[in-house]
């Protein structure tokens, strides 16, 4: 009996101990698991990819997983306790990659794909290049791009003569402009209500909004002397103030604010005549409005770039299949079918230049043009807080909690509080 | 000896999971609310005493989030108990079909809580939402309010909503309204007394317990409320329907202020002690 107890509480004991250890699973690395966000499986053609790698690639098995919500941070733990849950990440954008690279748990690409021409800067639009660079590590190799640009709905555009001879929009020239183009295609019924509204703004993502405010009329976002985001400039008090004054005329909706899709939905119902958000949305429209129903306007001042943000893939140190995991970036990821398919289908960006030459459409060139111009938008330490300190105070301004200065002066508070030096110089410094 | 050692072999494995998932997390997370600990970046960790405490008391968000969270929760608790006790009277008084309404109240228990969020943004939804477009059809013109875009609304909004999972209440009054014995329902009758009358001096006492499990577990429910806001409005406009659960959410998980979000959720444990106590202490009084 002494020793049934002796072995119930050894049994016990090994149990517990297993179920707390790290989680090991045998596996060879003829494995490759490849790990990316849910709406990625149907926007870029993964499912394809896996497809053609294990054909190239006898005896190999590609695992397609879904990351879990709340990846980026759920993720960075696992990766920190060692566990290994996948080889290679597709998708993570900037932030991402630098919470990951700062905790020194992605191998950088220039470390140990040197040699590879698909891996190195020249192959890239070079600002969607650098926004993966931390000071020496290319920690992310960027697929595909988002621009910050208006997608307007050309019927409504059309109506208010704001189309040129070749049915491109009339770039809009101050923020006075894209309000008076919004004013131009609200439509009102017989009794003067509002049936269609002329402009709708990314409001949750404020600071998106005042970057693409700022940039585009001094080309820079963060203010040379302080070395902060200019967030009292006047041109981000004017966008405010004309945002405002829109809002109680009817001809833009704040519904934005507690909806990140409430633009993308309303442009392709046809309730919204004009959108700021990401670029796609214009070809993500097509879906219901038809073909070629929208087109892409820059924001005001696009002689000077638009904001932007990257896609790429990242190799953590977890990974248990590194060379699989680089042959599938060189020649699946990497490849023009793969950053084509969500061009064509969803509007997404590629990256590479050499994809460019085989893009037809004349909003891909505008787009490279604008890209081309574009600056590498800042990462600060305390990225988030910041965003969302931008995004608390402008939206108690925009739903007529707090005035224009006092809602100022408490973000330029708030902000002075925060870490706001480059992310960058963490990288350096190491 | 096997007499002796017995009992904890058995017990030992609650014992070791307790430990490892209960106590350990909760001593570890003490300690980190006294530290500056930031899981992207501190390389070394720093004891600032009770700075942590003193900096959410003095911390102007953390101040609103929790007068949000006491709104929500002042209106959320007594209507929930009202509303629940009175929908189950209802639905114990209608026999068969009130047990089929019964069942029908707790389906929406049964959907995920964010995922009956993303239901009501889209009922809300100003443009394209069910709700402004059913009362544009009534009235026969545009009607179109931004309920989750105005200060006051969505505050209201988010309250409403939580009514959504009403139904695990309903289920425990109906259970507790059951053990009411009929007997004193007719002896009362026989007395004179009205319906008011039965209610106030029958049912109430007949459901004491029950009122207080659903109130203490409203309370508690409600002090915790994140996912709502965080999905409905992610906390605005502005600061406007920011929960203290959500507060305390960003800065351990979005900022990774290890060290003071601990802190702050130690602070939201001992409010909800606070605010649990003295019902649970008057309902172990009114048994003696």
């Amino acid at each position: 009996m002494k020793c049934r107890t002796g072995i119930l509480l050894s049994v016990i004991v090994v149990l517990v101990s297993y179920g707390c250890g790290p989680r090991q699973t045998l596996q060879t690395d003829k494995v490759l698991r490849v790990m990316s966000e849910a709406w990625m499986f149907k926007k870029y053609p993964l499912r394809e990819a896996v497809a053609r790698f294990e054909a190239n690639h006898p005896g190999v098995r590609v695992e397609l997983i879904k990351s879990p919500d709340g990846s980026p941070t759920r993720l960075l733990v696992s990766m920190m306790s060692n566990r290994s849950d996948f080889d290679l990440f597709f998708g993570s954008v900037e932030s991402t990659v630098a919470m990951w690279g700062a905790r020194d748990l992605l191998i950088p690409w220039n470390e140990i794909a040197a040699d590879r021409p698909l891996f190195q800067r020249e192959a890239y639009i070079p600002v969607f290049y650098d926004l993966n660079r931390f000071g020496s590590h290319q920690f992310g190799i960027p697929v595909s791009a988002e621009l910050n640009l208006f997608s307007v709905n050309k019927h409504f555009a059309r109506e208010a003569s704001l189309l040129d001879d070749s049915g491109n929009m009339i770039p809009a020239r101050t923020w006075d402009d894209v309000f008076d183009y919004a004013r131009r295609m609200t439509r009102r019924d017989a009794d003067g209500n509002i049936k269609t509204v002329g402009l709708s703004m990314n409001w949750t993502n404020c600071s998106t909004m005042l970057y693409a405010a700022i940039k585009g009329e001094q080309g820079r976002i963060v203010n040379p002397e302080s070395g902060l985001p200019d967030v009292a400039s006047p041109e981000i008090r004017r966008l405010l103030s004309l945002t405002a004054q829109g809002a109680a005329e009817g001809i833009t909706t704040l519904a934005a604010m507690s909806d990140v899709n409430q633009p993308r939905s309303d442009l392709k119902a046809g309730l919204v005549a004009m959108i700021l958000t990401s670029h796609s949305r214009y070809l993500e429209a097509w879906e219901t409005l038809g073909p070629n129903s929208t087109t892409i306007m820059s924001v005001p001042g696009m002689n000077e770039g638009v904001t932007g943000s990257t896609r790429s893939v990242v190799l953590p140190r977890t990974s248990r299949a590194v060379d699989l995991a680089i042959a599938f970036t060189e020649e699946e990821l990497l490849a023009p079918y793969f950053t084509r398919f969500a061009w064509e289908k969803y509007g997404k960006l590629p990256c590479a230049i050499d994809v460019f030459d085989t893009l037809d459409e004349p909003e891909a060139h505008i787009l490279l043009k604008l890209a081309e111009r574009s600056d590498r938008d800042p990462m600060f330490r305390d990225d988030l807080p910041m965003v969302d300190a931008v995004r608390r105070n402008v939206q108690s301004f925009l739903s007529g909690q707090m005035e224009m200065d006092p809602m100022l002066a408490r973000l330029e508070s708030e902000l002075s509080q925060l870490n706001l030096s480059d992310i960058r110089e963490h990288f350096r410094s190491q | 000896m096997l007499t002796r050692l017995s009992p904890y072999a058995f017990v030992f494995p609650t014992a070791a999971f307790l430990a490892c998932f209960v106590a350990y997390p909760l001593v570890w997370s003490l300690y980190l609310s006294v530290t500056d600990y930031n899981l992207i970046w501190s390389n070394t960790t720093r004891f600032v005493g009770i700075g942590n405490y003193t900096r959410a008391i003095q911390d102007p968000l953390f101040r609103r989030a929790l007068f949000n969270t006491l709104l929500f929760a002042a209106f959320h608790v007594p209507i929930t108990v009202g509303l629940s006790l009175l929908i189950a009277s209802l639905v114990q008084a209608a026999g068969r079909f009130g047990r089929v309404c019964q069942t029908l109240l707790f389906i929406p228990v049964l959907v995920p809580e964010a995922m009956g969020a993303v239901i009501f943004i889209w009922i809300l939804s100003e443009r394209f939402g069910l709700l402004n477009n059913v009362v544009t059809m009534v009235l026969g013109e545009p009607f179109f309010i931004n309920w989750l875009g105005q200060p006051g609304w969505s505050m209201a909004a988010i309250i409403l909503t939580s009514y959504w999972g009403i139904g695990v209440s309903i289920v425990l009054f109906v259970a507790g309204l059951g053990n009411i014995p009929k007997s004193l329902y007719e002896a009362a009758s026989i007395d004179g007394a009205g319906p008011i009358a039965r209610f106030w001096h029958i049912t109430l006492p007949g459901v004491r317990h029950t009122t207080t499990v659903v109130f203490i577990l409203s309370l508690i429910g409600s002090l915790k409320v994140f996912a709502l806001p965080k999905v409905m409005t992610n906390g605005g406009p502005g600061v406007s329907t920011t929960s203290l659960y959500q507060w305390v959410f960003s800065n351990a998980f979005e900022y990774f202020n290890m060290g003071y979000a601990c802190a702050m959720a130690f602070l939201l444990g001992a409010l909800i002690i606070a605010a649990s106590a003295p019902r649970l202490i008057a309902s172990r009084r009114e048994d003696v």
